[in-house]
């Protein structure tokens, strides 16, 4: 089976090679088609490749070229990876529809697409990456191409600050990453993945340690940890949607592959703390996270901080099963692991879909501020209800996806108190965040959505809004992903389960998902629940109020004007607005925010009629100040320092040169002795 | 066959006598407050005068506005299926959730109608969104708290095995965890159902409102779902703080009807004295200024906090 599954990856990279050769066809409208219908080819086949290695649970790998050290190049299939090739795989395919009606044809286009599969094919190939160096060419190659995305549009406004900002800290990850590989394939004299990991156990703690908090901090660069997500915020709303998309669906969930790479496979398991660290880190991430995300008003900004508060969750399962791992629970560990790799999917499912929508409403309307929309539900009513799936799967209601891979890392949190009692307060600690954050990611939805698709349009360019010509289908795929994998969970447990085994060596299944399509928590008596009947449960019983409301045989319905207290005219402007919406937050958390207001009056009429207002809300960027300007005036002052080196006189540079050498000379003299 | 029945006898309790639930609060509470109050079958009149009136419509609402009662009445129905209400054993649909599940369909009832308010367009509408959300956001990491409480009494997340956990040894009743739980949780069921002191229940000053301004813009059938699930959640909320952990005793056997309209009587019996609860606070208490809701919420949040660190202690 796995030969087929190799194949079938191997389709995806050549299809999507294909059609990065092929880009420069998208000057025309039919080339830009067929190259995006190539581009989402391989992400069916990539689906295909990716669920087959999952559901068969074994790895296999594949050594090309020399037996030199360097020189080898080796694939590996392994079952963590292939989860997230299938959401690579359906990213791919959701873009590839979304991007012929998204995309004008022309140059800008063919070269965006040519760097758009290439981005598809690294990331690619950071998945299947079985040494070292492969791993980290495609990791550099997944950053550069990423970037080239990003900077689309490098005319714009904004675009080259927030391009700038990802391939920096893109960059500082990468050197971290580096660094934790180097010293374990020195520790362990290995560059192959496979044999690393089963060397690593005789490398010193004191070293693995180090090798594991590098990797959590490089790969939290890319995966967005506090207080390294500041690129996230920038970077994703200046990209065009798609590139928002795959960033968010796909690039930072790489990050989430590589801590858990390393936790899991590469050094097997550690000591307590390192869970400990993982989830505090993780539960810090998720409510910082979504405290800016609820208060924001540019609707992707506030998926982009929505999509850091995500991270903070998965990162917090992933640290809560290491804690269980080192707790002595490898049941509750593996499950854990599990639920963080659910919710992984999950969040690449629907948080691509959202922003593949917003780029809808922003073709459509010609902004991205939520207090310029309102009113789509009635304008663009298909774009409409597919948000409204999104919205609900990432709000984390029932009978949507969210709803059900939070509900098991609540389940893992809940089982705290079978490890030792400090640990577990930790856990009940990271619970409390994550309800904290999850119920402010439902005001946030509620903010993203009522203010932003209800009510009367808050502006012209809303009322113009028409969704003939726009995509539909990419974002259509997603929402139909997001109702499978919460009606179709208990299958998607199996997959999970089969790499759950593969990475932890526990088989979950029989205890968790003993049958009726029940779900129990790794531990027998402790908890049920069926997403599918539940789902099936509540549309069902909506005929008992349906029947009420036709017993009750009231009078007809009349349509009348909303009610205005006596106004003479009510305006779209006396809705409430989404600054109002989130103000009690705003007041709540006011010592994060420490926020700034400018409000200006044409006069100060007592009457109230003060003429227009302008009002301004800032919010302080903290991490900025207190953590970023600190360290670019540290450097730039280094820079300083050193600038003298460089005066740009020929002669002083062939100095530098005579010097080295002579230096080198006297060392090898010293040696010699 | 009997178990089914139960079943079915169960949600048809909380959704023909939550509307008597709320009348005695009523009436209890203009007792207190020295004034002959409403019949305690008011609430039934109400929901017949509702369901036969025409319904006003904004021109700016959509099908979601259209469609936010009929999705909150069935989470409160789904609701009433998986938490004990009238057994001491699950009921053949009990597997469909868990306690937390049971919360996250409850959060999508309240999702469902804060998007119906923003939908008319009506500036009270959004207000009384962004203060239920912010309450409801609020309001919940102390609940998943309680949650934590449960698991460490009872080993599970089961509020069936709670209640044996807690009915079967009075050493387990007694212990801080429990005690803390049950407080914390006490406060979010108030805070949940805006009785004071976070709201004053059935007073409309625009001003003050939090829930009710909300659902303003309901009025004919529509507004009775609105109100019949208002009073199911309270209903709901108030069974599920009794029979797990207040008086977790006196619920009927799953094997026999018989058991099952004994613990209908139980039932009455306890929500009485819930009511009674309730109805002291209510007049005894200021409502809080909007911003304190916070500190409010936080010590419950506290209490929780408090309970499951002396648990964990106590464990080891």
């Amino acid at each position: 089976m796995t030969g087929v599954a190799a194949i079938l990856l191997l389709c995806a990279a050549v299809l999507w090679l294909a059609a990065a050769s092929f880009a420069f066809l998208a000057r025309t409208r039919a080339g830009l088609a067929a190259c995006a219908a190539t581009s989402a080819l391989g992400g069916t086949a990539a689906v295909a490749g990716g669920g087959i290695v999952a559901l068969h649970g074994t790895e296999a790998s594949r050594t090309i070229g020399a037996g030199n050290v360097v020189g080898a190049v080796t694939l590996q299939l392994s079952p963590l990876a292939a989860a997230f090739i299938v959401l690579l795989g359906l990213i791919a395919l959701a873009i590839g529809l979304f991007a012929p009606r998204y995309h004008r044809p022309g140059s800008g286009s063919a070269f965006y697409f040519c760097v758009y599969n290439v981005a598809l094919l690294a990331s690619l190939g950071v998945l299947v990456a079985g040494n070292v160096v492969v791993f980290l060419v495609a990791w550099e190659s997944m950053t550069v191409f990423s970037y080239l995305l990003i900077m689309r549009h490098h005319q714009w406004r904004g675009v080259m600050a927030g391009g700038f900002l990802f391939l920096a800290l893109g960059e500082a990850g990468f050197a971290l990453i580096v660094a934790a590989f180097a010293i374990l394939s020195v520790k362990t004299g290995t560059l192959d993945l496979a044999a690393m990991a089963a060397r690593s156990h005789a490398v010193p703690g004191a070293w693995r340690s180090t090798v594991f908090v590098l990797a959590l901090i490089g790969f939290g660069f890319k995966a967005g940890l506090v207080p390294l997500h500041i690129w996230l915020p920038e970077a994703h709303p200046v990209a065009p949607a798609d590139g928002s998309g795959f960033l968010s669906g796909l690039v930072i969930k790489l990050g989430v592959y590589g801590i858990m790479l390393f936790a899991f496979q590469l050094l097997a398991g550690g000591p307590m703390w390192w869970g400990v660290l993982a989830t505090v880190i993780g539960a810090v991430t998720a409510v910082v996270g979504v405290l800016y995300a609820v208060i924001e008003e540019d609707f992707k900004r506030l998926l982009a901080f929505h999509s850091v508060e995500n991270i903070g969750i998965i990162v917090t399962a992933t640290g809560a099963a290491m804690m269980f791992r080192a707790g002595h629970q490898p049941a509750l560990g593996a499950y854990m692991l599990l639920a963080a790799i659910y919710h992984t999917v999950n969040h690449g499912t629907y948080k691509t879909l959202l922003f593949l929508e917003a780029g809808v409403v922003e073709h459509a309307t010609g902004t991205r501020d939520l207090d310029r929309l309102g009113g789509l539900a009635r304008l663009m009513p298909r774009t409409s209800v597919v948000t409204l799936i999104g919205t609900l799967g990432i709000a984390g209601l029932p009978p949507l996806n969210g709803f059900v891979s939070e509900w098991l890392i609540f389940q893992g949190l809940f089982q705290g108190f079978r490890i030792q009692p400090l640990a577990g307060v930790v856990l009940v600690l990271a619970g409390a965040a994550l309800a904290l954050s999850g119920g402010l990611a439902v005001m946030a939805f509620a903010h993203a959505y009522g203010i932003g698709f209800l009510g009367i349009p808050r502006s012209r360019a809303a009322a113009q809004a028409r969704e003939t010509g726009q995509p539909l289908a990419g974002a259509a795929v997603l929402a139909g992903a997001c109702v499978a994998l919460s009606l179709g969970a208990p299958a998607v447990l199996i997959a999970l389960g089969q790499v759950a085994r593969a990475v932890t060596g526990v088989q979950l299944r029989p205890v968790l998902l003993p049958g009726k399509l029940t779900i129990i928590p790794a531990h027998l008596n402790f908890a049920a629940f069926s997403p599918t009947y539940l789902a099936v449960f509540l549309v069902g019983v909506s005929a008992v109020p349906l029947l009420i409301y036709l017993v009750g045989r009231g009078a007809r319905t009349r349509t009348v004007p909303v009610w205005d207290g006596g106004m003479l005219r009510f305006r779209p402007r006396m809705q409430y607005t989404g600054a109002a919406f989130a103000n009690p937050i705003k007041v709540t958390f006011g010592r994060l925010y420490q926020p700034e207001f400018h409000v200006e009056r044409a006069s100060d009429d007592p009457a109230g009629r003060s003429g227009p207002v302008r009002y301004d809300f800032h919010v302080l960027p903290l991490f900025q100040r207190y953590l970023y300007d600190p360290v670019v005036a540290a450097v730039r002052s280094l820079a300083r320092f050193v600038r003298p080196l460089q005066s740009g006189d020929v002669n002083l540079y062939l100095l530098y040169i005579f010097l080295v050498v002579v230096i080198a000379y006297l060392f090898y003299l010293i040696q010699s002795y | 066959m009997t178990a089914i029945a139960l079943q079915v006898i169960q949600s048809l309790t909380v959704l023909f006598l939550a509307p008597v639930y709320a009348g005695f609060l009523a009436r209890a509470e203009a007792i207190v407050q020295s004034k002959r109050g409403p019949s305690v079958l008011q609430p039934y009149r109400d929901l017949a005068k509702l369901l036969r009136k025409e319904s006003a419509i904004s021109e700016h609402a959509t099908w979601i506005f259209r469609a936010a009662p009929f999705v909150a009445f069935s989470c409160y129905l789904t609701v009433s299926v998986i938490v004990p209400i009238i057994t001491d054993e699950p009921l053949p649909l009990a597997f469909l959730g868990d306690l937390i599940g049971g919360a996250f369909v409850l959060m999508l009832a309240s999702f469902s109608i804060t998007l119906a308010a923003l939908d008319t367009a009506s500036p009270a509408g959004g207000l009384g969104a962004s203060r239920t959300t912010w309450v409801g956001s609020l309001a919940e990491p102390s609940l998943i708290l309680v949650f934590f409480t449960v698991a460490a009494l009872s080993n599970s997340d089961n509020p069936y095995l709670e209640n044996h956990a807690v009915a079967g040894s009075l050493s387990a009743y007694t212990l801080p965890t429990h005690l803390l739980g049950l407080a914390a949780f006490f406060m979010i069921v108030l805070a949940e159902n805006g009785r004071i002191p976070i709201e004053s229940p059935g007073v409309s000053t625009e001003i003050s409102m939090i829930e009710e301004s909300r659902v303003l813009e309901y009025s004919g059938r529509e507004y009775a779902l609105v109100k019949w699930g208002s009073w199911m959640k309270l209903f709901l909320l108030s069974s599920i703080f009794m029979n797990v952990f207040v008086l977790p005793w006196g619920l009927g056997h799953a094997n026999s009807i018989l058991g099952g309209l004994q613990g209908i009587a139980a039932l009455v019996g306890k929500l009485a004295v819930c009511g009674v609860l309730i109805v002291i606070i209510d007049s005894s208490f200021a409502k809080l200024r909007f911003f304190r809701i916070a500190e409010y919420l936080g010590a419950s949040f506290l209490l929780a906090l408090i309970g499951i660190i002396t648990g964990y202690v106590i464990r080891s």
